[in-house]
């Protein structure tokens, strides 16, 4: 996604953000805080964590995914959250079976130190790794599962306030 | 006059004798030394062979995730550390977690991207790429203090008194090699590299012996050197015949892109002095090729890891310690010599 398209979509997101607590402010009755445990995965905002493996080796590029994780709202109330970990680097490699378990048992520490609680696979056929060709990404979804927004890792201080605006949004 | 000729020819057929016996023993002894496993210096070494002995960190088990610095102590325990989790992990000589210490932080025992380890006497140094300082720990791997020291370190060596070697680098100081005592105050050091504006050119991994010479294996240059404690150049040698750097331009640096070495260390066992150096890229099997150096820097012998490894480890007892699948596993090795 180029960065037109992707400063394109920040803006109609932007516009929508700001037009959201009116929305919810008047047509929206109060909220009851079940809603929360009540609101089924399906209706929640998807955020799609596309990882590049590589990553894993570049300790300022964690800084920046782990200080993403850790403003996730406690128990993800009101959002789902998955991570896909691609290998851009080495293609060739997603087909040996030896890398892709190495792969996937740095997952697994990756996983236990940070204390991830979000889904985190490694995607073994390469399918995302067109998503990610600039490095580790962030989607956000909607409701009907279309990507309204995107945003390369390390995350800029703007972009960080566009994904907690739509996450506490989320909350209520 | 012919009774003197007599005693003289009897000196001589028994000077003769004796000659000839002295010679026969002197045979024998050089067969002796020849065919023995004596003192390395009077042999020549022909080739190392390896046999692994033990394998820590599995392909399905949690021992190891993607190690990086290693170092062991008198008695064999291994200490490495761990970049996946942030850890120190003591294991011991039969390859059994003792302890694990660090989690993610700058904060005490904790860690960003933990890297070098050496240790002496009790002592554990840990190196992180990101954070500045040198933490120590104890043998148990609490945490002890933390010395001070500003600019990154590219390797670390323990000396006795509580002493540790680094070398470190900065943009526009290129690469020295600093004597740090536990308060971080700099005691000496060795300006070993021209003054060049390419970053990281002069960076190099460092070896002492006994005596106090300091080896170093270039980074980023065919360079190996000896140098006395004093800052005098005993030698330096060349194996790869490399004479052009390749380079990059990153943001305005210009960067070299090939590791020539990785690694240099010494075995002094059983009296004898070799220097072992890990490749970089650009040996015939990169970052597997051990080049093998008497301590005159004649090359004397390479021998080949089975994997790839980012570093070699020798303890005291001779065992050779290097990377297999990717820093997941480490792997332990005897050593055997053979000698022409």
């Amino acid at each position: 996604m180029n960065r037109r398209r992707q400063r394109s979509i920040t803006c109609r997101l932007l516009a929508a953000i700001l037009f959201l607590p009116y929305m919810y402010a008047f047509a929206i009755p109060e909220p009851n805080p079940r809603d929360n445990n009540e609101r089924t995965s399906a209706n929640r905002v998807l955020l799609l964590l596309v990882l590049d493996f590589s990553d894993f080796n570049c300790p300022l590029c964690l800084d920046s995914l782990l200080n993403f994780c850790r403003m996730l709202p406690p128990n993800y109330s009101g959002v789902s959250v998955w991570g896909i970990v691609v290998n851009n680097k080495d293609q060739d490699k997603n087909q040996n079976s030896l890398s892709i378990q190495i792969m996937e048992k740095r997952i697994r520490g990756f996983i236990e130190a940070n204390d991830i609680g979000f889904p985190l696979v490694l995607d073994r056929h390469g399918m995302f790794n067109r998503l990610s060709h600039q490095g580790s990404t962030l989607m956000v979804l909607d409701f009907k599962k279309q990507i309204v927004s995107s945003y390369d890792f390390p995350l800029e201080s703007q972009e960080i306030q566009h994904i907690q605006q739509i996450l506490f949004l989320q909350q209520y | 006059m012919r009774k003197f000729a007599r005693i003289r020819r009897h000196v001589d057929v028994t000077e003769m004798k004796n000659g000839i016996a002295l010679r026969m023993v002197l045979a024998g002894l050089l067969l002796f030394i020849f065919c023995s496993n004596g003192p390395a210096g009077e042999k020549k070494l022909r080739e190392i062979a390896l046999k692994e002995v033990l394998s820590i960190g599995a392909l399905d088990d949690d021992l190891l995730y993607m190690w990086a610095g290693i170092t062991t102590d008198e008695e064999g325990n291994i200490y490495i550390s761990d970049a996946m989790d942030y850890s120190i992990k003591k294991f011991g000589s039969s390859g059994q977690l003792l302890n694990k210490v660090g989690r993610r932080g700058q904060g005490p025992g904790e860690f960003l991207a933990p890297r070098l380890l050496a240790s002496w006497n009790g002592m554990l140094y840990a190196t992180d790429q990101t954070l500045s300082g040198v933490q120590v720990f104890d043998e148990n791997l609490i945490y002890k203090y933390k010395i001070p020291f500003k600019w990154p370190i590219s390797d670390i060596k323990a000396l006795p008194d509580i002493r540790i070697a680094v070398i470190s680098f900065s943009m526009g100081r290129g690469s020295e090699l600093f004597i740090l005592d536990h308060s971080g105050a700099i005691l000496g050091g060795l300006d070993y590299g021209n003054k060049q504006e390419t970053l990281l050119l002069n960076n190099a991994d460092l070896e002492i012996d006994q005596e106090g010479n300091l080896y170093l294996a270039y980074s980023f240059q065919d360079r190996i050197e000896k140098w006395t404690s004093s800052g005098e150049k005993i030698w330096a040698q060349n194996l790869l015949g490399i004479k052009k750097i390749e380079q990059k331009k990153v943001d305005k640096f210009m960067v070299p892109t090939k590791v020539t070495y990785k690694n240099i260390l010494l075995d002094n066992l059983d009296n004898r002095e070799y220097l072992f150096i890990l490749s970089g890229h650009l040996a015939e099997n990169p970052s597997r090729d051990i080049f093998v150096l008497n301590n005159d820097g004649e090359h004397l012998t390479t021998f080949t890891l089975p994997e790839a490894s980012h570093c070699i480890h020798l303890d005291r007892r001779g065992f050779l310690y290097s990377r297999a699948n990717e820093g997941v596993t480490l792997k332990k090795y005897k050593l055997h010599y053979v000698y022409e």
